[in-house]
């Protein structure tokens, strides 16, 4: 297994992730119902190495973007692809190779840049994503959003809900701030993504309790004693991970007795209660489930 | 120091603290649409939030009381085009484009300004000398030999879309039509005395803004049209500039005093209950929250002409949701490019315009769906930004170029101009489009019957 990276390029050290991966720990079993087995993946060898992409000299500020649309680039790519490939080369005569690199292989053109890789590079490649802004998560965002415009759909951004106003156990409209003035958009149903306590879906209150603050949901959650973990990423998860809104199979929020609490509303991501998003690292994973059986459930009502 | 200065201090610094609140995501890096295609702009990031930092640092020694550094590390925050889209993307609040517009504005504090960016803050006073020599200042902006000379001179890019003067100036269209007496649903303020105005459930208040009175004219009377279809008496009060060219070109200190000018006149009517409407994105956002963010001006008056204020389009389609919009369109059978200005995705209100031409029988109105056509008010007619404002609109452009569409359409004027350049085709204001909607209603009913 060759770690491989542009120089100069702070988000990601070949020779520090190459060290990690040399660790036998890494490779293993997992036990469980979701339980995986990779002893069989790990690699004899593990190498990081650095290759000086065409045109970089000199930049500083590079980030995962500013490669990714560098990627884009016929030309550009095919050179820098010969570069890595002379830089995996060494280790790819003694044997057969895989080839990590940072998430940046192409934003809007991504297929035509893994077939460039599978063509000139000495072994098959595969992505190491990186902290934001991720390069996998933007191609994805901007499918998503291409799908959905093409149906009809609005989009606007940058505007914070202030208030959503509910009828009985339905929400009928939807309040959004503005430059001046409110911004009121009428509904008959709304999907709710507005992450759990770091992203400001779940608020903690000084009297130890947690608020889901523009509804007013029931919050499921420990109690504020058991709040605190010595290790945050300790193999069974932080206490706080699984605090949220509990669902019914639709998605709708339930109180603790499990009635529902209202009818034209789904909680999706981070969210939802019950979940191990830092235990199992499946934040991004639960997002995209739960948001596509939001989709499915609302299309099935509307029509 | 008393705690009320301690707030007022913080209060003023909402911008600039904002900062505090970045989680460096870099999700304003992947819209900036200059960092898009340019190495000279690291992006909104690294020249906001993150060079704030240091502008914030104070000097502290014993000699010296804590005095803020106030100075931008990095020059490269001048190639940032102030569109907008980094605030709007942030998922933190932070204000980075205000930020990086005011650390703009200190780079030059101090420095005379160019000639080049006080000419084109100046847009009130271009217009009116433009308009009274129109037929020889068009020929000139628009003859290559001069527009080489103007190159050398003063940086304006030989190829910048400039616009042409009109023949004479809004105002003095509407009192040559108040002198006719054709005046149906038009009030020239002040009045004469004793004259009423219309009460404000009835009228609305025009902020024209400068492209309107000395470019296009004819944009303001498509709305005056539109407006009275609806049973709307439009009034137009004195005004001068905004101030946004002013601000986008450092002058602060001008700005300041378009902005006092403008509120004098606009509280009045905003605490009446009219209605101030514009037909300049840019100039009603200005009204609605650059005032505040840029330029500091937070009184009573300010946030009543703030709350009064109304792009043209969102107002329509307000009446239309209070069932107060004519809606007699006749039929328009065309395929319409249309490009949101950044402008108006600060305004937050969606795009009102697409709203509208659905309402256009035979309309087929498609959204470009693009963030900025590049030109950034004056931004992209700078020698040095041309090229970048071009390659930011390019993919716009391009499409626009290939759809076999007559004419495109946008909301605000220096887009307007850019892409009417950049294409070859005719752009035209969305209330332009819906006047002529109206026309065409009135062109199948027979004989013509006057508006409701």
């Amino acid at each position: 297994l060759v770690v491989c990276g542009p120089t100069r390029f702070k988000d990601f050290w070949p020779t520090a992730i190459a060290a990690s991966l040399a660790r036998p720990a890494v490779w293993g079993r997992i036990d469980g119902a979701n339980g995986i087995d990779d002893t069989d993946s790990r690699p004899a060898e593990v190498h990081g190495v650095t290759a000086e992409l065409p045109g970089l000299a000199g930049r500083h500020n590079l980030n995962a973007l500013d490669l990714a649309r560098r990627f884009d680039d016929p030309a550009w790519r095919r050179e820098a692809f010969e570069r890595i490939a002379a830089a995996v080369d060494p280790f790819a005569r003694r044997g057969p190779v895989r080839i990590g690199f940072p998430a940046v292989l192409g934003l809007d053109d991504h297929a035509a840049v893994l077939d460039d890789a599978a063509r000139m590079l000495p072994g098959p490649v595969f992505e190491v994503p990186l902290v934001p802004p991720s390069i996998p998560g933007l191609r994805l965002y901007r499918a998503l959003r291409a799908a959905f415009r093409r149906r009809g759909g609005r989009l606007v951004v940058g505007e914070p809900v202030i208030r959503i106003e509910v009828d009985r156990r339905t929400v009928t409209r939807v309040v959004a701030s503005a430059a001046v003035r409110e911004r009121v958009i009428r509904t008959g149903g709304l999907v709710l993504a507005t992450g759990g306590i770091a992203g400001g879906g779940l608020i903690g209150l000084a009297d130890g309790r947690l608020e889901e603050p523009i509804l007013g949901l029931p919050v499921e959650a420990p109690s504020v004693d058991d709040w605190l973990a010595a290790d945050p990423f300790e193999p069974d998860g932080h206490p706080l991970e699984a605090a949220g809104i509990r669902t019914d199979a639709d998605l709708r929020p339930v109180d603790a007795r499990g009635g529902v609490v209202l009818d034209n509303v789904a909680i999706v991501g981070a969210l939802m209660a019950g979940q191990r998003y830092l235990s199992e690292r499946c934040g991004d994973g639960v997002a995209i489930a739960s948001g596509a059986q939001a989709a499915a459930l609302l299309s099935r009502r509307v029509s | 120091v008393t705690i009320e200065d301690l707030v007022r201090r913080a209060s003023a610094e909402e911008v600039g603290l904002s900062a505090d609140d970045c989680l460096k995501c870099n999700v304003c890096t992947t819209v900036c649409p200059v960092a898009r295609v340019t190495d000279l702009f690291p992006g909104p990031k690294y020249v906001g939030p993150q060079a704030q930092r240091f502008r914030l640092a104070t000097i502290v020694s014993p000699q010296t009381a804590a005095a803020p550094q106030d100075v931008s590390p990095d020059r490269t925050v001048d190639y940032c085009s102030g569109c907008g889209m980094c605030t709007i993307a942030c998922p933190a609040d932070v204000k980075i484009a205000e930020m990086n517009n005011r650390s703009r504005a200190k780079l030059k504090a101090g420095h005379r300004p160019r000639l080049r960016d006080w000419l084109l803050g100046q847009t009130d006073l271009v217009g009116r000398l433009g308009v009274l020599s129109a037929p020889l200042a068009n020929w000139s902006l628009h003859n290559r030999l001069v527009r080489r000379l103007i190159e050398l001179v003063i940086g304006i890019h030989r190829s910048a879309p400039l616009p042409r003067f009109a023949s004479s100036t809004l105002r003095s269209r509407l009192q040559r039509e108040a002198r006719r007496g054709s005046t149906a649903g038009l009030v020239l303020a002040p009045t004469a005395a004793g004259t009423a105005e219309p009460p404000p459930d009835r009228a609305v208040v025009l902020f024209h803004g400068c492209a309107a009175n000395y470019y296009e004219p004819h944009v303001a009377t498509a709305a005056i049209e539109v407006l009275r279809r609806s049973g709307f008496d439009t009034i137009v009060p004195k005004q001068v500039c905004c101030g946004l060219p002013l601000m986008n070109n450092g002058l602060y200190g001008a700005a300041r005093g378009r902005a006092a000018t403008n509120i004098g006149v606009l509280a009045d009517y905003a605490r009446r209950g009219y209605r101030i409407v514009g037909t300049s994105t840019s100039c009603t956002h200005t009204l609605k929250a650059e005032y505040r963010e840029m330029l500091d001006v937070d009184d009573d008056d300010a946030r009543a002409v703030a709350q009064a204020t109304w792009d043209i389009c969102e107002l329509l389609v307000d009446l239309h949701d209070d069932g107060r919009l004519d809606t007699r369109f006749g039929r328009l059978d065309e395929t319409l490019p249309y490009h949101a200005p950044c402008q108006l995705r600060g305004h937050g209100i969606g795009l009102p315009a697409m709203d509208l031409f659905a309402l256009i029988p035979g309309l087929t109105a498609i959204d470009m769906d693009h963030d900025c056509c590049g030109v950034a008010g004056t931004y992209g007619l700078k020698k040095e930004k041309y090229d970048i404002a071009m390659a930011v609109g390019d993919p716009l452009f391009r499409r626009i170029r290939e759809s076999d569409s007559a004419r495109a359409a946008c909301d605000s004027e220096t887009c307007r101009w850019q892409i009417q350049t950049a294409t070859d085709r005719p752009t035209r204001h969305p209330i332009e489009i819906l006047a002529a909607a109206y026309r065409s209603f009135d062109a199948t009913v027979e004989p013509a019957t006057p508006g409701r």
